[in-house]
């Protein structure tokens, strides 16, 4: 019975569960565009929390539900973005390209201060850029979608991104002077 | 000057690798590329680590919007109509279950999993070794297989009610005919055809807690039930759509009664059945419809017998097979 959750919680846990499931499920299939890929996700963020609960008090069920979710749906967009071609004629394919375990519910080393700033700096970018960017950020569209949606060249497209990654990092110079990460085998992520 | 002339070269090339990686055709010969490019100067190395960062921080960004986004959502759903109110089916403790808790196992040699039966007529409540609960209905038999770091148990027949301890290093995992049920710690109820005498080969219903329902050979998306919720699965290892139901009628058969409500006489008689030692039968087909509401008790067949005689207009009529004939009075 070691680590057993209390009841209280657990009930507290599935009420939450049960009333934004609906609501989730409706938002995830937006933000995925696939049903399937919504369902996998929700079952996730339940696993998840469900994991987390048995070693964790938990204070506000539905804002660890949201932020796992939203979570776990950026997880889903990186690795769409990362997708690779093996060959120059293959299909492209799905390469464990994100960290096999996403951001947890428990997870937040970043400062909130910082994603505010990012969330202002990529508003001030130029309107096709920031376009994009987007889409490719918050869609997981590749730059041959975007093009298309855009009419502009898969070139051009590229062309956008690296400006708005260069902009980006000269505005908000993340962990300059405070650290530098160790370059590990992480960068063989790609 | 030239120092800064490499950082800044660095720079830009660390952007075109992140913008390359993330356009949809990064190929195995980019991927070998990129390798070399990082590989031929610490400064590429770092600019990377940069722009990882900085990868990191933007995605932290997407997260954050979206969470604003699925907030306002909610928040407008909330204000668009009344709250929803859930029935939350009441499960009494599993540990106020019966007051013997039997424990009979049949210990075989070494690697053979440990066999737990019921038989006809007979139900029993087995303690497994990490403390979780098995209540095994009429008919049934459960293997129990526990390993180092999963504790797997298959239903072969009947139905069995769990109450599962919580261990998040060790999954508790069923299998259940076509079905394979990963627990997250919970109560759950799992029945085969054997004991349902549906069509549906699996009946998992969910009592507390979450468990997540997978076809053995994975010819569906797995299914997340809740508590209150209910799957049925048939032999070919479809699942057909979730329901809810009452969690009372569930656990019955664990109190050693059986509650109908209009449901026919031929299902009745079925689930009677798989605890009486006397089987019941129909004199005729037609008598199968009509409904039948009420309790009746699994462990005195005398007295269910006659309340269904009296509540129905009926007369049993013992056969020399043993089986007991019921006859409608009116004809």
């Amino acid at each position: 019975m070691q680590g057993e959750m209390g009841s209280d919680q657990g009930q507290r846990l599935e009420a939450a569960f049960r009333e934004n499931r609906t609501i989730l499920r409706k938002w995830l299939i937006g933000r995925l565009g696939d049903v399937t890929d919504a369902d996998d996700v929700l079952q996730s963020v339940y696993l998840r929390i469900w994991t987390y609960a048995e070693t964790n008090e938990i204070e506000h069920p539905r804002a660890l539900i949201f932020k796992t979710a939203t979570n776990l749906a950026t997880n889903e967009l990186v690795s769409r973005r990362r997708r690779y071609l093996r060959t120059s004629n293959a299909e492209a394919d799905e390469v464990e390209a994100v960290r096999a375990v996403g951001p947890t519910p428990e997870e937040q080393s970043l400062l909130r201060e910082d994603i505010q700033r990012a969330l202002a700096e990529i508003g001030n970018l130029k309107p096709k850029v920031r376009r994009a960017f987007e889409l490719s950020r918050l869609e997981g569209k590749t730059y041959a979608e975007i093009a298309g949606l855009l009419g502009v060249s898969e070139s051009s497209v590229e062309k956008y991104i690296i400006e708005a990654l260069r902009i980006l990092r000269a505005r908000l110079r993340p962990g300059e002077g405070a650290k530098i990460l160790p370059f590990s085998a992480a960068g063989a992520r790609v | 000057m030239e120092i800064e002339n490499r950082r800044d070269a660095a720079d830009r090339a660390a952007a075109q690798w992140m913008a390359r990686r993330d356009s949809g055709r990064f190929s195995q010969a980019d991927a070998d590329e990129f390798a070399r490019w990082l590989a031929a100067h610490p400064a590429h190395a770092e600019a990377w680590s940069r722009y990882e960062l900085l990868d990191e921080h933007l995605n932290a960004a997407t997260a954050l919007r979206f969470e604003r986004e699925l907030e306002t959502l909610a928040n407008a759903e909330v204000n668009a109509k009344p709250q929803r109110r859930w029935l939350v089916p009441a499960v009494g403790a599993v540990a106020a279950m019966g007051a013997a808790v039997i424990a009979i196992s049949v210990m075989t040699d070494g690697a053979k999993p440990l066999s737990y039966e019921t038989a006809h007529g007979e139900r029993r409540e087995v303690t497994l070794a990490d403390g979780s609960v098995a209540a095994l209905n009429s008919g049934s038999r459960l293997e129990v297989a526990f390993a180092g770091d999963e504790r797997r148990v298959r239903l072969l027949s009947g139905e069995a009610l769990f109450d599962v301890t919580r261990d998040a290093g060790r999954p508790f995992v069923v299998e259940g005919g076509p079905g394979v049920i990963h627990v997250v710690g919970t109560q759950f109820n799992v029945a085969l055809a054997s004991a349902t005498g549906r069509d549906e080969a699996l009946t998992v219903s969910v009592l507390s807690g979450v468990v997540r329902v997978s076809a053995a050979r994975e010819t569906f998306a797995a299914a997340m039930l809740l508590a209150g919720e209910r799957l049925a699965m048939t032999h070919a290892g479809k699942a057909l759509p979730k329901e809810t139901f009452d969690a009372a009628f569930v656990t019955d058969w664990r109190e050693g009664r059986a509650r109908f409500a209009e449901t026919p006489l031929r299902d009745v008689i079925a689930e009677l059945n798989l605890h009486f030692s006397q089987p019941l039968a129909l004199e005729s087909a037609a008598l199968g419809d009509v409904p039948v509401t009420g309790t009746f008790s699994l462990d005195a067949q005398d007295a269910s017998v006659s309340a269904l005689e009296s509540a129905l207009q009926l007369t049993a009529e013992p056969q020399a097979d043993g089986r007991l004939v019921l006859t409608g009075n009116a004809d």
